[in-house]
């Protein structure tokens, strides 16, 4: 027994806490999760919820003193919903542990398993190993109404006859049904232990069982070796099967679920990947028009007053002019506070797909992702690591481990850095705001299409070249239903991921915020300056940049400010973000305090270097920071992976294709326009 | 064919990806007993229970370089895989 459970105290010893007399007897409520277990709860107990974590655990339970004419007094128990008494996690694992302790004492004195008539049949699992724990038990069957909308009818008696427990049905908002449960309930507890033991026709009382079946044996997988216990969960299956069949009938008119009509047109072969597209539109024109103002508002403070106060301050103790000023105003406040601006944006992107995945829709847009990776050739299981690169591509990287075969996990390592992460999210939106205006929103949504188009197209040519030979393991998809998203999940989601974007702003991106203010505060070899009083375009960080920046020339942003900031890409995607307002910021002190300087040096900076094709230029940047390496942190889950040699190989290919095409759309782009 | 194994065999005998209602289809069986199904097989070990998470991790970038499987946070309404296990060793 592991502490957590040794923890775990009788049913009977927190009778105490809703101050019942000794010997009042304990009914539980064990059901599926959303059955109405907690309604019925309220119902029965008048409100009278007392919600409890119990020792040892964090898992709240239910707890009221039960009274009534018929029944007397009785400690009533909602226990967390349980899909089994297999526990998959803490919820369910307190459930059995207060249903099936070892001593039939601890038990409930009576459990009232409560089963949706919509999915009988996984009620009824559970009731079937309710029954096999040897606890006293009756089956409450609710939210009859949705099923009778959906043409089931569950037939009582039959149902009756073939567990081999009382069962009512009950509808605990209305309180149809009420009465009833509370005679059976009443009944049940007169009767005792005795004889209501359902499973194998057994009749023993409670605790002096001498048939075959062991009550004791507990969970399906603590049953015996790998062939007993698949015979034992068969036997099972078959009880569920058998009392669904002669219990359960449906109209064959019967209406599906607006979830089943929703599903239809979501993961439909080819209106599923367009509505996946128009959902994604929306999500990033809603990013980039709900939150441009507020970033807008953000960049004036950090570049206007924010850095106005600091140059002040350090002028107040004798630093103004000096280095220190240099790193602090134009290196972190320029920087980092830049990258902050972009918390709004970040807020917004994050809480519309934390809505999009609470609601359900994010588990179908996998399906249909997954449907096309297959139509291409990709293994189906390869799809999991790729979706998840969207959000991050080194969790993507981990991810490959759940492939069995290592050319599959090879393909998908090689693949992830094309799925396009949020951190470049960033650059996309500040480029495509300055240069796009109320676009803005389809260019990023274009940006995440090429993405899917480089998967698919490097994918191809992989798969005909160097991975020609790869299985297609089984993989079974289990889409939760749709649901109305909770504003507190999507809280917590969004925050969650808003917690990761700025963890990483505020490490590594201030190291490489420093590390670029120090170089670009050194002079290059031959240049007249001193550290910290050298023009940025005089300085080792121009230089370097300046040295690669003719690499770039036929893709139009063949300039060291464009170059550099790609340089810097490589430590982290945000960096170019910071490093950008570090060039700029330093390059024109002047106008560090105008509002939306960085968008208007970027405009000057990207028409000089293409030769005044500015618009083909930055398009080109786009796709070429779309697929060239993600960051370093990619580099090493990579190298973790697949070695060395393949990391570095994956590399050679991001580089050559990224150059390539973005060469290709400049030099298009320059003759159409 | 008893129904656990049947839901097995089609798993098995899938050619990539399939649903739960997928199997329903080629077994004839209800979604929902085949949902019990599944969900006796993932307690046999026979199949692996995964939600995928697709999110980042909390503690941003690298911060799970030593997960198993993705290492965001799977949601209520996130998409839950099962993959075949081998059977437990006989003894």
């Amino acid at each position: 027994m592991n502490d957590q459970r040794a923890a775990v105290p009788s049913c009977h010893a927190d009778v105490v806490a809703v101050d019942a007399p000794p010997g009042t007897p304990v009914v539980a409520l064990v059901g599926n999760p959303n059955v109405g277990k907690s309604t019925l709860f309220n119902r029965l107990t008048g409100s009278g919820r007392d919600v409890g974590n119990w020792p040892g655990t964090t898992v709240a339970v239910g707890r009221a003193l039960w009274t009534d004419e018929d029944l007397g007094q009785a400690v009533l128990l909602d226990l967390p919903g349980a899909v089994s008494l297999d526990p998959q996690s803490p919820d369910e694992e307190l459930t059995r542990d207060l249903v099936s302790r070892p001593d039939p004492r601890d038990r409930p004195d009576l459990v009232v398993v409560v089963a949706s008539a919509v999915h009988l049949a996984r009620g009824l699992y559970l009731l079937r190993q309710v029954l096999e724990a040897e606890v006293p038990c009756l089956l409450a069957v609710t939210m009859g109404d949705v099923a009778s909308r959906r043409g089931i009818t569950v037939d009582a008696d039959e149902l009756a006859a073939a567990a081999g427990v009382p069962v009512v049905v009950v509808d605990p908002r209305r309180g149809a049904g009420a009465r009833d449960l509370v005679r059976a309930v009443a009944l049940s507890l007169q009767a005792g232990p005795a004889g209501l033991c359902g499973v194998d026709g057994c009749t023993c009382p409670r605790g002096d069982c001498s048939c075959d079946h062991d009550p004791l044996a507990g969970p399906v997988a603590a049953a015996g070796t790998d062939d007993e216990a698949l015979a034992r969960a068969e036997e099972r299956f078959a009880w569920v099967a058998g009392a669904t069949a002669v219990s359960v009938h449906r109209r064959h008119d019967a209406r599906d679920t607006w979830s089943d009509r929703l599903d239809r047109v979501t993961t439909a072969p080819v209106v599923g990947p367009l509505v996946f597209l128009a959902v994604m539109w929306v999500v990033f024109q809603l990013t980039t028009t709900v939150a441009a103002p507020l970033q807008e508002w953000l960049d004036a403070l950090v570049s206007g007053p924010v850095s106005a106060a600091a140059t002040r301050l350090l002028d107040a103790v004798g630093l103004g002019g000096t280095w220190v000023q240099g790193l602090v105003v134009d290196g972190l406040i320029a920087g980092v506070g830049m990258l902050l601006t972009f918390v709004p944006l970040m807020a917004v992107m994050f809480a519309l797909l934390s809505l999009l995945e609470d609601s359900g829709y994010l588990a179908r847009a996998a399906v249909v992702t997954d449907r096309s990776m297959r139509a291409i050739g990709l293994p189906g299981r390869a799809f999991l690591p790729l979706v998840v690169g969207f959000g991050c591509n080194v969790p993507a990287i981990s991810g490959t481990r759940v492939l069995p075969d290592a050319r599959q996990r090879l393909l998908t390592v090689l693949l992830v850095p094309f799925t396009s992460c949020t951190a470049r999210l960033t650059v996309y939106v500040l480029v495509a705001t300055t240069f796009f205006g109320d676009r803005a929103g389809t260019v990023v949504f274009a940006m995440y299409v090429v993405s899917i188009l480089f998967v698919i197209v490097v994918g191809r040519l992989l798969r005909s070249t160097l991975l020609r030979r790869m299985p297609d393991d089984p993989l079974v998809l289990d889409l939760p239903p749709y649901q109305l998203p909770m504003l507190r999940l999507v809280a917590a989601g969004s925050w969650r991921r808003l917690r990761g974007f700025l963890r990483t702003a505020s490490g590594i991106i201030v190291v490489t915020v420093i590390v670029v203010w120090a170089l670009s505060a050194t002079p290059a070899p031959g240049s007249s300056g001193t550290f910290g009083q050298v023009p940025v375009q005089d300085s080792v960080y121009a230089a370097t940049a300046g040295a690669v920046a003719p690499v770039f020339d036929p893709a139009g942003f063949g300039s060291w400010e464009s170059t550099s900031a790609l340089m810097v890409g490589f430590v982290a995607k945000e960096a170019i973000i910071s490093s950008w307002a570090q060039t700029f910021a330093t390059a024109e002190p002047q106008a560090a305090d105008t509002p939306g300087s960085l968008g208007d040096a970027l405009q000057i900076s990207f028409t000089e270097s293409s030769g005044g094709y500015p618009i083909p230029a930055v398009l080109a940047f786009l796709v070429f920071l779309l697929a060239y390496t993600p960051c370093v942190a990619t580099l090493a889950a990579q190298r973790r992976e697949v070695g060395l040699r393949w990391t570095l190989t994956g590399v050679g290919i991001q580089l050559v294709i990224a150059w390539t095409v973005a060469v290709v759309v400049f030099q298009v782009g320059r003759l159409i326009a | 064919m008893s129904g656990l194994q049947q839901v097995l065999d089609v798993v098995a005998a899938s050619d990539g990806t399939t649903t739960v209602d997928g199997i329903a289809e080629r077994t004839g069986l209800d979604p929902d007993l085949v949902r019990v199904a599944l969900h006796q097989l993932v307690a046999l070990g026979r199949l692996g229970r995964d939600g995928v998470a697709l999110s980042c991790p909390d503690d941003g970038c690298g911060g799970c370089t030593s997960s198993a499987t993705t290492c965001g946070t799977a949601g209520r309404g996130s998409l839950v895989t099962l993959t075949l296990r081998p059977p437990a060793p006989r003894g």
